[in-house]
Parts: structure tokens; sequence; C-alpha cells
């Protein structure tokens, strides 16, 4: 299975792609030599602990920060305008800004995204128990990420980069988010989710990155892994990382 | 660059009311209560002339926060948009806020025209008005404030962008000193090359003291190399804010 | 529709084991309509790529069998329902008599210990409708 899709790799145009890149915040190394692709019609776990690299990876892939060295391609293009309109991201913190109610900041992905989609929008505005009228920075964490989720999903994007998506919600609302995520997931794209809360939410994954101290460290499908090694992500994940 | 001046204006929509409503009760105040307390009226019109000034202050910084505000922000950020889009709606915004600010001065000096007030203010010495441009006079102020502010404005976006791609502490210090250098150099250039003569020197307002203020226009002039000079210059303050939002500034 | 996955195996094979418990006991009939990938996805919480393995292993086995523009269907075959209730059967007793072996019983006491427990199970509705399934 992975034999045959990785020969089909070099004919099926990448939606994203990393050749060895770097990145350093001062003195800091946040990503080291890191190439990846990922083709259409997959949902890849971004796997890490937290400063691993995850965020830095997804904000280069986002055109929020550029890398030191090595290319970055979002279906052939370079990060910038055209992948900007490519590429749903959802930061690990509020892109709404603190004046703005749920509906504008709804309004806003709809003013500047041609591929934003309001009829998806009002479906998850409802699955996700939100208003239009509610004011966004008084709303609780859980319902923030909730509002975060909605603006990314709104739209019919290629690729979704999702920072942290049941980071900092209890598990009820993880479940919840979790749901939305396979309801409003588009099949013909792919999305990047990253996590360090792998057990609640490994069975989406088509594929796991492995990523640690900036450098990836396995990348592999997800049903492969269970059936060579019988064990979990979860499991495999915590053996990568007692390792240092 | 429209859509963004939009949500500019949404975020900034009770400052700038505030603000408006603010300009209106001082400017009101002083004609009323100026007249309350025996100010002569030369002594109003500079108050008035000096409430317009702070505003136009007030309205560079709103200009400048706004900005910041932009470029630094993730959800500004990732909207598929080229960064000279930033520094086009913050150049619109400052537009925008100096039209309104010079129409309601413009009210302001109809009302002093059609109640004789001008006229008194002029045969008094009060206010001079040293006009020897080919354009006649209000047209002549219009373009020359606003060219004046959109000048000034680009030069304070290249140090905001600037100091936002500054990872350390002290940044406004040094927003604050290469203003101070870029203006010099500037007036500096000018001086040498054009005799002092362009549009982006504000019309030489003096205030004497507390009751004369005279407006000197012989370096404003819109023909002639100076604004040349000057329209390169704002040219290449934007391409090189274009150029740091684009590689230098940190988001959030 | 519920199923307690185990994460350390392949879970396109815990969901075609548990399509094929449906047939089996008849909660999915000869001939009916299989749930699309999609509302199987968002119902189970699974990536609709894993289903649509599922479903692709459920068709190579005869098990279901997909018509153009209609969805997928279970087959009508007696015989094929029939095979994958041998087959797990086998495999339930596969794993029974390994469990009784390491614990020490010979061929003919497991026969006499399921003996005596599928006659005392007679009175246990539960337990009795779970023995002529196994």
């Amino acid at each position: 299975m992975t034999g045959s899709a990785n020969r089909e790799e070099a004919e099926v145009e990448q939606l994203l792609e990393f050749e060895a890149v770097s990145k350093k915040y001062g003195n800091k190394a946040a990503l080291r030599d890191v190439s990846l692709s990922v083709g259409p019609g997959r949902i890849v776990g971004l796997l890490g602990s937290n400063g691993s690299g995850k965020t830095t990876l997804m904000r280069i892939a986002a055109g929020l920060d550029r890398p030191d060295s090595g290319t970055v391609r979002v279906l052939g293009h370079e990060p910038g305008r055209a992948s900007k309109a490519l590429i749903s991201f959802m930061p690990d913190r509020p892109q709404f800004e603190r004046w703005m109610t749920v509906g504008e900041a709804l309004d806003f992905q709809r003013d500047f995204f041609a591929d934003f989609d309001p009829d998806k929008s009002k479906r998850m505005l409802e699955f996700m128990k939100l208003s239009r009228g509610d004011k966004a920075s008084s709303l609780s964490k859980g319902m923030q990420e909730r509002l975060q989720l909605t603006l990314a999903l709104s739209r019919r994007a290629s690729l979704y980069l999702l920072d942290e998506p049941i980071g900092g919600v209890d598990p009820v609302a993880r479940g919840h988010i979790l749901d939305a995520l396979v309801e409003f997931y588009e099949e013909d794209s792919s999305m990047i989710v990253s996590t360090h809360l792998i057990a609640d939410i490994e069975r989406i994954f088509d594929e796991v990155l492995m990523i640690k101290e900036g450098s990836l460290v396995l990348r592999q499908e997800v049903e492969q892994l269970r059936m060579d090694s019988g064990k979990s992500v979860d499991q495999l994940f915590k053996e990568v990382y007692a390792e240092c | 660059m429209l859509t963004l001046l939009k949500y500019d204006l949404k975020r900034d929509q009770f400052m700038l009311l505030g603000g408006m409503i603010a300009l209106l009760l001082a400017l009101l105040t002083i004609e009323l209560g100026g007249r309350q307390i025996n100010i002569e009226t030369n002594g109003i019109a500079v108050l008035s002339f000096m409430t317009y000034s702070f505003f136009g202050i007030l309205l560079l910084i709103a200009v400048c926060n706004s900005f910041r505000a932009s470029i630094r922000s993730v959800g500004r950020r990732l909207v598929p948009l080229g960064s000279i889009h930033y520094v086009g709606a913050a150049l619109l915004y400052a537009l925008l806020l100096s039209a309104v600010l010079l129409a309601i001065a413009g009210l302001h000096l109809l009302y002093y025209k059609s109640s004789g007030i001008l006229r008194e203010l002029e045969q008094s010495g009060g206010v001079t008005v040293n006009w020897n441009s080919s354009l006649p006079l209000p047209f002549g102020i219009v373009v020359v404030v606003l060219w004046s502010t959109l000048f000034l404005v680009t030069m304070l976006l290249l140090v905001m962008a600037v100091t936002e791609s500054l990872k350390f502490k002290g940044r406004s210090l040094i927003g604050l000193v290469i203003v101070v250098l870029l203006s010099s150099v500037i007036s500096w250039a000018k001086n040498a090359f054009f005799g002092g003569v362009g549009v982006g020197t504000l019309p030489g307002f003096h205030i004497e003291n507390q009751s004369q203020m005279t407006m000197q226009s012989q370096y404003s002039s819109i023909d002639g190399f100076g604004f040349v000079f000057e329209l390169v210059v704002a040219a290449l303050f934007i391409w090189a804010a274009v150029k740091l939002i684009d590689r230098k500034v940190r988001i959030e | 529709m519920t199923i307690e996955f185990d994460n350390n195996l392949p879970i396109y094979l815990q969901i075609m084991n548990y399509i094929k418990l449906q047939i089996v006991t008849g909660k999915l009939g000869p001939g009916e309509k299989i749930p699309s990938v999609r509302e199987l996805a968002s119902e189970l919480k699974i990536n609709p790529n894993t289903i649509q393995r599922t479903f692709q292993e459920l068709e190579r086995e005869g098990v279901a069998e997909s018509r153009r523009g209609l969805g997928r269907f279970v087959t009508s075959e007696d015989e094929k329902i029939m095979s994958i209730k041998k087959e797990m059967a086998a495999e339930l007793l596969e794993r029974f008599i390994g469990g009784m072996r390491e614990l020490g019983f010979d061929n003919d006491n497991i026969v006499k210990i399921v003996a005596e427990s599928v006659n005392d199970g007679k009175r246990e509705p539960g337990g009795s409708r779970s023995g002529t399934t196994a």
C-alpha cells in the first residue's frame, strides 16, 4: 500500500513541499533541514511536544515566516499571495480582532477569500453553537477555538493547516471539535493537524509526521504503522520522545 | 486595499467618532467660550488653528497605530494581498482623515468669511496670507495640506516598518531617531538642490504671538523639481516599507 | 452505530469486522445498502480514506458490491454470508481454543467444558443466542 503510494507520489502534484527547510529564531534552531511533501486528499498529523517546531513549520507554510534556507512550495507556488489564497490556516492564537463579533469575523473571511462558502459557514456556526452577534473576544477559550475552526473550515481551501485545534479545551469540547473536523473536511483537499494530544485524534489521520527539536524523525502511514508495529501512534510517539 | 481600509475604519470607528466629537466640542468651546471671556478675535483664530494642528497630529498617530496593528496581525497578514496593500490602505486612511479635517476647517473658514470675521482678521494684521503661487488659494491649501500629509505619512510608515522589524527593546527610540534623521536629510537635500521649494513642506504658518499668525507660501509650489523630488522620495519610502513588510516585520 | 476502537490495530480491519458482524447478525440484511463513506466517517469519527479502504477490501472479498451511482450494497448471495459466518466462527474458535490450551486444558477437556457451558447457558436467553451465532 505504501509502496504504491510512494510510486504515485512522483506524478501526483504535491499540495505542500518542503525541501531542506531550516529556520532559526535568534540563536535557537526551530527547524533543521526539514523535507516533506503532502499529497491531495490526506489528513496528516503533525506530532511533536511543545516547542518542537510544529508551529514554525505551519507558519512557514502559511507564509507568515520566511525560512532561512531551503524551499517551500504550495501547489507549485512560493509562499505569497497565490499560496495564501490556497491555504486556510488556523493559528494557535486568535486570528480575529478584539473588536469583532462572531459575524464580523466571518465577514472578514468572506471579504478576503474567494473560496469562502457561506452555506458551509452557516452549517458550521450551527454545529459549533456559535451565534453571529456574540463578541468574539469575550467567548470562553473553548468557544474561541470553535470559532477559529469555523473561520478556517468555512473556506473551501486546497490545504488546511490547523495548529493545535484541540490544544486548550476540555475532553467534551475536544470530541465536538473532532466531530467537526471529520464532518467539514473536504475530501479532495488535504489537512495538516498539529497536536501533542494524540490518543484522541489519531484515528482521523492517514499519515503522521513526528517532529523533535526541529527535525523530522518519522513519517509513516498510520495503518501501516499499526500493522507493522502492533502499536498505536500514541504509544510510538511516547517511545520516540522518551529516547531523548 | 479598500477592503483593508474598510476593516481599519470598522476597528477604529469608536475612536474616530470620539475624536470628531472632541474636535467639534473644542472648536465650539473656543468660539463661544472665547467670546464669553472676551478674548479678541485674533486670539480665537490662533487657538482654533492650534486645535486643528493638534488634531492633525492625532490623525497621524491614529494612522500609524492602525498600520502597525495591521502589519503585525496574523489575521490580516494571512489574506492573499501583497504588502503594498497595507501601505496603500494606510495612505488612504490618512487621506480620508485629513480630508475630513480639512472639510471641517473649510466650513469654519466659510463661516468666518460670511460673518466678516475674516476681513476683520486681515485688517487687524492677525492673519497675514502670503500666497504667491499660480493656484487659487483654497485649492492650493487643500493640495498642499493633503500632499504634505501623505508625504509625511509615507515616511512614518517606513519608520513603523523598520521598528516592527527590530526584535530588541528601545525600538520606539530608534524610530524617533530615524524620523529626525530622515526629515533633516530631506530638508537638507531640498535646500541644497531646489532652494527649499517643494509641496511637502507645509505652508509656513508662523504664530508670532498669541494674536498673530502668518501663512507663508513662497516655499510651497506644486510645479517644479521639488515636487518631483518628493514624489521620488515617497516612492522609495513605500518601496522600502513594502520590502520590510515582506521580509522582516514580525507577525504576532 | 458505535465501535470501541483499539488504536493498536489497523482501523480498517476493525471496521471490516464490525460490518461483517452486522451482516452476520442480520442488522445489515442481504442486498441492503451500506452507509456512504461520508456518513460512516462522520459517524465513527474516522478518516474517510480509511473507510474507503475498508469498502475496497469488503468488495475485494465479495462481501459488498458497488453499483454505479447507487452506492454500496451487502452481497445478496446467501453462500457468501454463510462463509463470512464460518470464517468469523473459525477465528473465534481459534482464539478460544488457543486460550484454553494456554490455560492447560487438553482437547477432551475443552469439549467437555464447552458442552457444559452451552447447556448451562440455555437458561439465559442472551447466552443461548451468542451460542448459536458462534
